[in-house]
């Protein structure tokens, strides 16, 4: 019997009992489809990892502040004095591939002339070069200049959602005065919006939606005298690519505790190394996917395997009748796989269906990011045409050794 | 003399119930030439089926050589026996063996599917049959819907798809009433006389006997007529 013959008469076969079909390809159904589902959210989880760390400067070494215990602080102000300034120079000459240092200091603040919570606001103190370290384009107005640092003019850059909030349109706060602490700045920029990543890198672009960023030297004089301990909470070095972060921080970490007198009170953070760590998570997640996956398809295997036994003895006569007009022993068993492989496809496309309409509806509920992973698709059409395969060879192979006149016979 | 379409010589079968042999047929000698209309008939429990069913090449002698066609098939494997079975044995059974799933016209054309033939082929040879037998209008039917006269009538046609050399037919009447079982005979003797088809046929009735050309009295596996 030709092939596509032997497909046609599958499909038929499967057609005369609607409902069975439908129960017996549950199994691959929900296993496929929990296979797509899984892939479709870890494909997306590991994008928003790759979409995060590009977001925050995937070719920054960045160096935090680390707390230092208040019982211990009498003891490191001896022989630190924090992330500071003065760290710079020496960064820049010891660590080799260092293009350039943006830092910043968050600003304690009680009062300003906005409409606005205190506690909502994020002004931070920063080098001019943080906008375009930090990857923050401007959306009106200019970015912060050598000149303001220079001049310590009183100027602000603002956040998406703070001027928004503040002067209706982002675009109006340009030019306007406010007034933060006792001093009077004047908007000269607001930042593009940075869409919602969850994260918890250091640097989530998303705080500054709702900055003020004031130059370091303006801030100095006129707001908070930088404290004697502490003067910055980041540096970010930026290096040629996301790969050069990790020998960055090797090279930075021994110059630092060098700097600060033997006292670990800053952390760096490679974005390289953390893309490392979460892929190795995602790694051990896929594995337990993989194993959940195995076991649907198992469980949805067997039903088929089940399925196709009974058919073979409420099929007996049809087996003897087929002998009969000439098929042969492989003609049987083929027509027996063909039908199993093609429960088990049907139900890995509908899995698929099924799994990709699951995580988008997750997804549009729990605002979980997914992707639709492609090769998931392929991935679980030939999980599921293997499994066929496999579950459907022993009834095959059961309903080929019948003996015909037995099988005339046969109740 | 032609040659034997079916040749004989010796053929015993025993069948195995545990340890314990049961010989049914013993050392039948047989031959059935072109063209020839034999009636097998015997006590039940004498064995007719059984020999029906190594005549069909479904079954296999214990002892003794069968030919086809001058064929000696004992020296054939399992799939050659399966291809020689559909291209020269046309079987028509007590219970009809149609399939339920399947259209009339595709129960006729389905030995023709073994056979590598194009649907063209088999959908010509099917309309052929099934005006033979009187149910071109039951082409696209299931035969659930038929009654169980025109069942056997489309397995005749089906029988008959592959052009065999001979049909073997076991009680093809036992399941039909009076009307219906004249139909199929009517049928029987025109293949007979008008195609000149070799026909074997087991049936209990004596009536039936008369028509054929040949009766074969079969008793306790031994032919005796
Ligand atoms: N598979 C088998 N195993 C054991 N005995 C069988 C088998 N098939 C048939 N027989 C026995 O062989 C004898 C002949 O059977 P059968 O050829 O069907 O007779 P008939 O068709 O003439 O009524 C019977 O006694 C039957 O019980
Ligand atoms: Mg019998």
């Amino acid at each position: 019997m030709s092939a596509p013959l032997a497909l046609v008469r599958s499909f038929t076969q499967l057609r005369t009992n609607p409902l069975r079909t439908l129960l017996t390809l549950l199994g691959m159904v929900f296993g496929v489809g929990s296979v797509v589902a899984m892939m479709s959210i870890g494909e997306g989880a590991q994008r928003e990892i790759l979409q995060n760390i590009e977001a925050m400067g995937a070719a920054n070494l960045h160096i935090q502040a680390r707390p230092v215990p208040d019982a211990e602080l009498g003891d490191t102000v001896n022989d630190s004095v924090g992330l500071a300034r003065a760290d710079l120079q020496t960064l820049q000459e010891l660590v080799p591939g260092v293009q350039e240092i943006a830092y910043r200091k968050k600003l304690p603040l009680n009062v300003t002339s906005l409409n606005l919570p205190t506690p909502r606001l994020a002004p931070f103190a920063v080098s001019h070069n943080l906008t375009r370290v930090h990857g923050l384009p401007i959306a009106h107005g200019r970015p912060l200049l050598q000149s303001d640092f220079t001049f310590q003019r009183r100027v602000v850059l603002l956040g998406h959602d703070l001027a928004r909030d503040a002067f209706k349109d982002p675009a109006a706060a340009l030019g306007q005065r406010l007034r933060i602490e006792y001093a009077w700045f004047e908007v000269v920029g607001v930042l593009a919006p940075r869409t919602a990543l969850g994260g918890d890198l250091p640097i989530d672009p998303r705080i500054y939606n709702d900055a003020l960023l004031i130059p370091f030297d303006t801030a100095a004089a006129e707001l908070h005298p930088p404290p004697a301990y502490g003067e910055l909470d980041l540096l970010s070095l930026r290096v040629p690519t996301t790969q050069d972060t990790l020998p960055a921080k090797r090279a930075a970490t021994p110059v630092l505790r060098a700097l600060h007198g033997g006292v670990e009170d800053f952390e760096a953070v490679a974005p390289e190394e953390i893309l490392q760590q979460r892929q190795a998570t995602q790694a051990l997640l896929n594995l337990v996917l993989i194993a959940i996956a195995a076991i649907s398809l198992l469980v949805g295997g067997i039903g088929v395997m089940n399925i196709m036994l009974a058919n073979i003895m409420e099929r007996i006569h049809e087996i003897g009748l087929r002998r009969a007009v000439g098929a042969r022993r492989s003609d049987i068993r083929n027509q027996f796989l063909l039908e199993a492989t093609l429960l088990c496809v049907i139900g890995g496309l509908l899995g698929i269906l099924l799994g990709n309409a699951a995580s988008f509806t997750v997804a549009a509920i729990i605002d979980l990011p997914i992707a639709f992973a492609w090769e998931s698709m392929l991935i679980a059409f030939a999980i599921s045409a293997t499994v066929g395969v496999i579950f459907g060879l022993v009834p095959a192979l059961r309903a080929a050794r019948i003996n015909p006149i037995q099988a005339l016979q046969g109740e | 003399m032609t040659q034997p379409l079916i040749q004989l010589q010796g053929v015993t079968r025993v069948y195995h119930a545990g340890n314990l042999a049961v010989p049914v047929l013993h050392g039948i000698d047989l031959a059935i030439h072109p063209g020839e209309y034999a009636v097998l008939m015997g006590r039940s429990g004498s064995g007719k089926s059984t020999l029906m069913n190594i005549l069909g090449l479904l079954d296999r002698p214990t002892q003794g050589t069968y030919h086809l066609l001058g064929q000696d098939i004992t020296a054939l494997d399992d799939d050659a026996i399966s291809a020689l079975r559909g291209r020269t044995i046309g079987f028509v059974f007590q219970s009809f063996h149609l399939l339920n799933h399947l259209t009339i016209e595709q129960n006729v054309g389905l030995p023709m599917e073994y056979q590598g033939a194009s649907a063209r082929a088999r959908h010509a040879r099917a309309t052929e049959l099934l005006e033979r037998v009187g149910l071109t209008h039951r082409l696209g039917h299931r035969p659930n819907q038929l009654s169980g006269g025109e069942r056997q009538r489309v397995a005749i046609a089906r029988a008959l798809s592959n052009n065999p050399s001979v049909l073997l037919a076991d009680e093809p009447t036992g399941n039909l009433d009076t009307a219906a079982q004249q139909r199929i005979l009517d049928l029987f003797a025109q293949l007979h006389t008008q195609d000149r088809l070799t026909l074997v046929m087991v049936t209990h009735d004596p009536a039936i006997g008369a028509a054929a050309s040949r009766l074969i009295r079969i008793t306790d596996g031994r032919i005796t007529s």
